[in-house]
């Protein structure tokens, strides 16, 4: 019963926290104050947006498209859609703003200091330093054009973040802006062509000559009325700072809009879930609720601290709860499971990993091993939603699949190959911290039979649901514990792994021509599954098990993790989506 | 997992040595031994050596890769790294261990099955692999859509000829009465029909320009699949059956007869293989030499004087000597020796310009600049070649003057002015153009010609400074500066570009004129051009005492700066220049440029086009050498290239007995089981439909393949569908998609561009030896969920099963398996064996039954 009290008192806990965040995401993603403070920009964010062949909501839309201007920071603390709107509306606001990201650190600081000699004061060369923001004026400066030329020719080190400001620079054109605004769907056709016709933006109904374009003039033309006058004024109107009238325009454009094509109008819900998910910052901040559950786990694996125990599992079930949510939002929002690119594939594969866990856990109740594999899933997840969190290389943006992944073995392959991921590196936590207990001098204890054997003998131990004497049958060594957990972890990733690889071989015979073509990717899967065949063997031989099968499991993830990381990033393969 | 060690080998009767290697090959550790072997090979062939020299490890910059493959030890792709001696012997003495360990040490029961079928699994997995990557053959070949017959109705004209529908395709056909000109002028993958019958459907289109030798000129359009809507267009007219005089008729050229056929593939080149191939100048068949050996991943130059060296980047100089002999009898050159000496992987021909060796006038200056924020830049220029006598966008320029007047001509030449009059009118203005007025020319403002009271206006439009002519004109002029001007008179609005030499002025009337070009100026409105020839740095040189020197032209001030090598000249306070050399005879040479690392295309595939080799053709005693361009297809015309298949450009030798030779270095090739052809392509789209650039609004792309079938109607088989994950079958062979025709904006004036869809990418390969390769997966597989998951149940199941028996024979104090002494009896732990919930006798029940098994 206080176990049970504890339970809620963990998840209590850790839905607070996350209710915090969550009030803190959507609280960051509303106007600070002024004529933006004032706007409806729900109604102007669950308008459809379509680019690269998908319908996104325009705040998605708005998100994505501004980071390539000012990374990933906020105009003016500006919502996304404000500013995208604003600069296209009221581009010579921004000309002296700090709107233009500088990503590189040294050219940040040749940049600082040209222009401290140039007379800006140093407060503003702080300010830069720490943001990297810049002005289009600035940027414009003779001296500073002459620089950017210099680093333009170091195609090594310093010509790709010159690309990058020139994107920049290029994007902030109210012309481009507003071009790229495709708001505007196709009229119903016959044989459901509007499909695969294109949308429009709104400057298309103001045709530059007299000829009027034709996807525009199969709009019919008291629509296409309104719909001229509907955006004049809401742009009239927006010069003006005139906030009751834009929001006027904002819903009767947003009704125009569904009314040209209601058929292919996206749904409103899923326009808003895109939106919320996007402001909850897709949830990965979770990776703070799953520490806090590997704070309070870790105490009642070191302690036996029952209280920690419940604590720690209580805030794991929130934090997976929550994890859940953020991958069937994703999942509803894009229209597919998510598993196919980077983002995806790791917040995906660490949430298998916490549903084997939850499944294990069930199993092993009532052997001394309960609780690790909640354990390591959760450091798992935490360390995974902490990268999709921090690094922007893991692209949160939702796109369309490449071609070559519509195929049924997208998801049984994929998902089998991310699940023995998750599961490696849920043994490593096992395994390391076998390590440590061994460095702290804990004895070479270990499993005496495989991962689902040692769970049966664990449960026949009694070790946690002792005889009637209150006394365990056997006292089970930690260190027994954990080499039979990373056991039952490694077994499960083994296997999959093994069968992911095979599928991954069939998957490839049918689409790139062969079932094996030593793509970097593949060959260090197979590397993977090597280590753990060393490992399965080397137990056979040596007399200290636990130490080389926690050493080994180790590796085991690094040579993972390799493969994940460096393979994705550096070397370019067939696989690189993923 | 069992324990091998627990099973002694049964082979005391066995010789010694034979023993010794049957122990080997049933040690465990030596299992180990080559599974971590296999580990580091694998490692190091895929991802090479590979070590961080940063903190961000998310940042590929921040990794050191070393491609040990690729080291000029080795040249291996990764197919052949992981076909090496080394590599087989290392998994022939792992299956041979697995086996051997397999039979010798676990014995076949229920309980070690899954360990069986683990092993023969990747046993049979091993020897599916070996059928498989012996028989591998692996490919690929572009299948084009269609070509365009051009057949004359008429006797005694030219013979039919056939050219593949692609945009900017053309040919000069003689007949009687003159030439013929054909260029396929536009094609549309899916042109909407308008006739009622099949309104609503879409047909692959191709419009043909015709020139006949009358210089009439009309455009065919051809629709596939629809003859009875092939008509004629006449430019600046439209559709011909429209016009007066065509009663109806839909053709304008009766006399030519054109059809959309299909352009059948016959081979595929084979994936990283290299040949070269050779024909006599007037064949069109290629005979080809597979080259054996040649690198792939390092430059191998022969000579420094070869090449040109990549700036900063050491070169490597070291022949190769690759005999490459015939092995077609029809080869032109079976009588010579043909030998690889030189091989550059990433390089393109450039001609370079030298201050010295040249023989007549070719003025040339070799400048160092320093810039104190921009570092460094070497410049050559050469000042009789309008495309190399400016650098840095114009603002450095070298001129040659042949005596003081032209010197002092140039001088006056600061400034860019336009001079524009209305004869009418006897008005005339001369206004300076600045660089303000060429910045935003979208926008520029109309300005009136003073005196005509408004009905005159004009604007600058844009700027063409120094523009090369294909030849130098009666006045000896090699270049022509050019100011677009847009003209508003009370009658039209035109743009004329204004030449500095007056006859070479031209009138753009409207849109239909560009399609014809240009036409004389409108005498109404005279404009005269005088460029700013002084650059803010121009080298002027000329010949005797006129020497060299700078005019500086900066800030407003002309000023002169005399030039002595390695005297630095102050610009202004940011630049300063050095003369390194000048002659006023220097020369070019081309070579191929050994491209910089850093600027080189990540892309293996468009990297490799840049690919040469060098060729040395001993014939009599005489050696020829040249360096041959890789082409990824060997097509046997222009006819097939784009700017994704890359280029056709064979290398012509002539030898001294006037034989003409035709070389192309390409991949070798392999002749198709029957030929297949492209009967339909399309894009399929996500929401939105195709846009060109966005990858991600592509959903598919569909090839309608048909193969040739004499038995079959027509000729055919009914067209097979292929798509992304869907390949098609046919003869032993898999047909992939692969890669496609993508739409292109055009490049340059004249570029056509393209809609794309005119060819489809096919990967071909034949997959021998896959179904033993699944079948040992399988096995495995199951062996492994046996081994984990239904083992410790069975063997609970045996030991349960074993002292029930025991029990029930008195062999046991406890009742079996229930730890029933330990729940209700006290201090029974003593009685159990401190590592396993097994008591004492039950541990001796168990034993004494494992050796029975035995």
């Amino acid at each position: 019963m206080r176990g049970a009290a504890y339970w809620v008192l963990g998840a209590f806990l850790a839905a607070t926290i996350a209710a915090l965040a969550a009030w803190g995401s959507l609280r960051a993603a509303e106007a600070p104050s002024g004529f933006a403070a004032k706007l409806d920009l729900r109604a102007l964010e669950s308008l459809a947006v379509h680019t690269d062949g998908r319908l996104n909501s325009f705040e998605s839309f708005a998100r994505y498209t501004l980071k390539f201007v000012s990374g990933p920071h906020r105009i003016n603390g500006q919502p996304p859609v404000y500013s995208y709107m604003d600069m296209m509306v009221r581009p010579d606001a921004y000309e002296s703003a700090d709107i233009v990201w500088i990503k590189n650190k040294t050219m940040r600081q040749d940049l600082a200091r040209a222009l401290t000699q140039a007379g800006q004061d140093a407060a503003w060369a702080e300010r830069f330093m720490k943001t990297g923001l810049i002005s289009p004026t600035l940027l414009q400066q003779p001296g500073v054009q002459a620089m950017i030329d210099n680093w333009s020719r170091d195609l090594i080190k310093t010509a790709k973040f010159v690309d990058q400001i020139q994107g920049a620079m290029h994007l902030r054109d109210p012309r481009l802006l507003s071009s790229q605004l495709r708001v505007i769907p196709p009229p119903p056709m016959d044989a459901g062509r509007d499909r695969s016709t294109p949308w429009l933006s709104p400057n298309e109904l103001y045709p530059q000559d007299a000829t009027t374009p034709e996807l525009v003039e199969n709009i019919p033309p008291e629509l296409q009325s309104r719909l001229r006058a509907t955006w004049s004024a809401l742009i009239a109107a927006w010069r003006a700072e005139d906030a009751p009238k834009v929001n006027a325009a904002i819903a009767e454009l947003s009704s125009e809009l569904h009314e040209v094509n209601q058929g292919l109008y996206p749904k409103l819900e899923r326009l808003n879930a895109e939106s919320t998910y996007f402001k909850l910052n897709h949830l990965t901040w979770v990776w703070v609720l799953y520490f806090v559950a590997v704070v309070f786990l870790l105490m009642s694996v070191a302690y036996k601290w029952e209280a920690a125990r419940s604590l720690g599992m209580g805030a794991f079930s929130v934090a997976f709860l929550l994890h859940t949510g953020a991958v069937m939002l994703r999942w509803y929002v894009s229209g597919r499971w998510p598993n196919s690119n980077m983002f995806e594939a790791v917040t995906t594969s660490v949430w298998f990993g916490a549903v084997l866990a939850f499944a294990i856990e069930i199993v092993a109740r009532r052997t001394a091993m309960r609780n690790l594999f909640a354990l390591t899933a959760a450091v798992a997840s935490g360390a995974a939603l902490m990268s999709a969190h921090y690094l922007p290389q893991l692209d949160a943006n939702i796109r369309n699949m490449m071609p070559v992944l519509h195929d049924i073995w997208l998801y049984i392959h994929t998902n089998v190959i991310i699940a023995s991921y998750a599961l490696i590196a849920m043994a490593a936590v096992t395994a390391g911290l076998y390590l440590v207990g061994r460095f702290f001098g804990a004895p070479a204890s270990y499993a005496r039979l495989g991962g689902t054997d040692a769970v049966m003998d664990l449960a026949d131990s009694g070790a946690v649901t002792p005889a009637a004497d209150g006394k365990p049958l056997r006292k089970v060594p930690l260190g027994e514990v954990l080499d039979g957990a990373t056991l039952v972890l490694m077994e499960m990733s083994f296997v999959l792994l093994w069968a992911g690889i095979v599928m991954g071989a069939i998957w490839a015979d049918h689409s790139w021509g062969r079932p094996w073509g030593w793509d970097p990717k593949e060959v260090f899967a197979l590397n993977t599954f090597l280590v753990f065949l060393v490992l399965i063997h080397v137990r056979l031989k040596v007399r200290d098990k636990g130490l080389w099968t926690a050493v080994l499991a180790v590796i085991g993830c690094a040579v993972m993790l390799f493969n994940w990381i460096v393979i994705n990033f550096v070397i370019s393969g067939l696989h690189s989506y993923a | 997992m069992p324990n091998p060690t627990n099973t002694p080998a049964r082979s005391a009767s066995l010789p010694a040595p034979v023993r010794w290697v049957l122990d080997l090959f049933s040690s465990v550790w030596f299992g180990i031994f080559l599974m971590t072997v296999l580990f580091f090979y694998c490692s190091i062939g895929s991802a090479g050596l590979f070590y961080p020299i940063g903190l961000n490890i998310f940042r590929g910059e921040n990794w050191h890769i070393e491609f040990v493959r690729q080291w000029p030890m080795f040249e291996l792709t990764e197919f052949e790294w992981f076909h090496t001696l080394f590599f087989d012997l290392n998994i022939a003495l792992l299956c041979l261990n697995i086996a051997v360990t397999t039979v010798r040490r676990i014995r076949l029961s229920w309980l070690n099955a899954g360990v069986w079928m683990i092993h023969a699994g990747i046993i049979i997995l091993c020897v599916g692999s070996v059928i498989y990557f012996a028989k591998k053959v692996e490919g690929d070949a572009p299948v084009f859509r269609r070509s365009v017959r051009i057949a004359w109705t008429g006797e005694g004209t030219a013979r039919p000829v056939s050219i593949p529908a692609l945009p900017g395709n053309r040919v000069e056909v003689p007949a009687p009465g003159g030439v013929y000109v054909f260029e396929i002028a536009s094609i549309d993958p899916a042109w909407p029909i308008q006739s009622e019958e099949n309104k609503g459907k879409n047909a692959f289109s191709v419009s043909i320009g015709v020139t006949r030798p009358d210089g009439e000129r009309y455009i065919r359009q051809l629709l596939d699949g629809y003859p009875q809507y092939t008509e004629d267009v006449i430019p600046g007219k439209g559709r011909f059956k429209k016009q007066e005089g065509s009663e109806g008729k839909a053709i304008f050229d009766e006399k030519i007869a054109m059809e959309l056929t299909l352009e059948p593939q016959d081979r595929f080149w084979i994936k990283d293989s290299w040949a070269l191939l050779s024909r006599a100048a007037d064949a069109r068949a290629w005979h080809e030499r597979p080259i054996k050996g040649l690198p792939r991943y390092n430059d191998y130059v022969p000579d420094p004087s070869d090449v040109w060296a990549a700036p900063g980047e050491p070169m490597r100089v070291q022949p190769l000597n690759i005999a490459v002999p015939s092995i077609d009898a029809d080869d032109p050159l079976r009588d010579a020796q043909v030998r690889v000496t030189g091989f550059l992987r990433y390089a393109i021909p450039q001609t370079q310009t030298l201050t010295t060796g040249g023989a007549s006038l070719y003025p040339v200056v070799d400048m160092d600049f320093e810039n104190a924020t921009a570092g460094g830049q070497r410049v050559t220029l050469a000042a009789l070649d309008p495309s190399a006598n400016t650098a840095a966008q114009g603002l450095v320029a070298f001129r040659w003057v042949n005596d003081a007047e032209a010197l002092t001509r140039l001088r006056a030449a600061a400034k860019r002015t336009l001079t524009v009059g209305i004869p009418a009118l006897n008005v005339r203005e001369t206004v300076e153009v600045s660089a303000d007025d060429l910045k935003d020319v979208d926008a520029a403002p109309w300005r009136d010609v003073p005196g005509t009271e408004g009905k005159y206006a004009y604007r600058i439009k844009g700027v063409a400074d120094n523009l090369a002519m294909p030849a130098p004109d009666e006045s000896g002029n090699t270049s022509v500066w050019i100011l677009m001007v847009e003209f508003r008179t009370p009658e039209k609005t035109f743009t004329r570009f204004v030449a500095d030499i007056p006859g070479r002025s031209r009138d753009v009337d409207s849109v239909a004129d560009q399609a014809h070009g240009m036409s004389a100026p409108d005498p109404s409105i005279a404009a005269e051009y005088t460029p700013a020839l002084l650059a803010p740095v121009t080298i002027v040189a000329g010949p005797g005492d006129l020497g060299i020197r700078a005019i500086l032209n900066v800030g407003g001030d002309v000023r002169e700066e005399p030039l002595k090598p390695n005297q630095e000249v102050r610009v202004n306070e940011m630049l300063t220049m050095r003369l390194r050399d000048w002659s006023p005879s220097g020369r070019t040479e081309e070579r191929p440029t050994i491209v910089p690392k850093a600027q080189r295309d990540a892309d293996v595939d468009r990297a490799s086009l840049l690919t040469m080799c060098k060729v040395e053709i001993t014939r009599a005693g005489k050696t020829t050498a040249r360096w041959l361009p890789f082409h990824r297809y060997a097509f046997t015309d222009d006819g097939h290239t784009d700017a994704s298949l890359g280029r056709f450009m064979p290398t012509k030798v002539t030898f001294d007995d006037g034989r003409e030779v035709e070389l192309l270095f390409s991949r070798q090739s392999m002749a198709l089981p029957t030929r297949v052809a492209l009967m339909d392509f399309a894009v399929t789209s996500h929401v939105g439909g195709f846009e060109p650039g966005k990858m991600g609004s592509i959903r598919d792309w569909t090839s309608m393949l048909a193969f040739e079938d004499p038995a079959a109607p027509g000729g055919w088989t009914p067209a097979k569908s292929m798509s992304t994950n869907d390949p098609v079958s046919y003869k032993g062979f898999w047909y992939f998609q692969s890669f496609w025709d993508a739409p292109r904006m055009p490049r340059f004036q004249g570029d056509p561009g393209s809609n794309g869809l005119n060819y489809t990418g096919v990967g071909i390969g034949n997959r021998e030896g896959v179904y033993t390769q699944l079948a040992g997966c399988c096995i495995s597989v199951a062996g492994m969920i046996y081994a984990f998951y239904y083992k410790p149940i069975l063997r609970r199941r045996m030991k349960q099963q074993a002292l029930t028996e025991a029990a029930s024979a008195g062999r046991l104090k406890t009742h079996p398996g229930s730890n029933g002494a330990a729940r209700n009896g006290s201090g029974a732990h003593g009685d159990r064996d401190a590592g396993s919930m097994v008591t004492q006798d039950e541990r001796s029940v168990l034993l004494g039954r494992k050796e029975a098994g035995r």
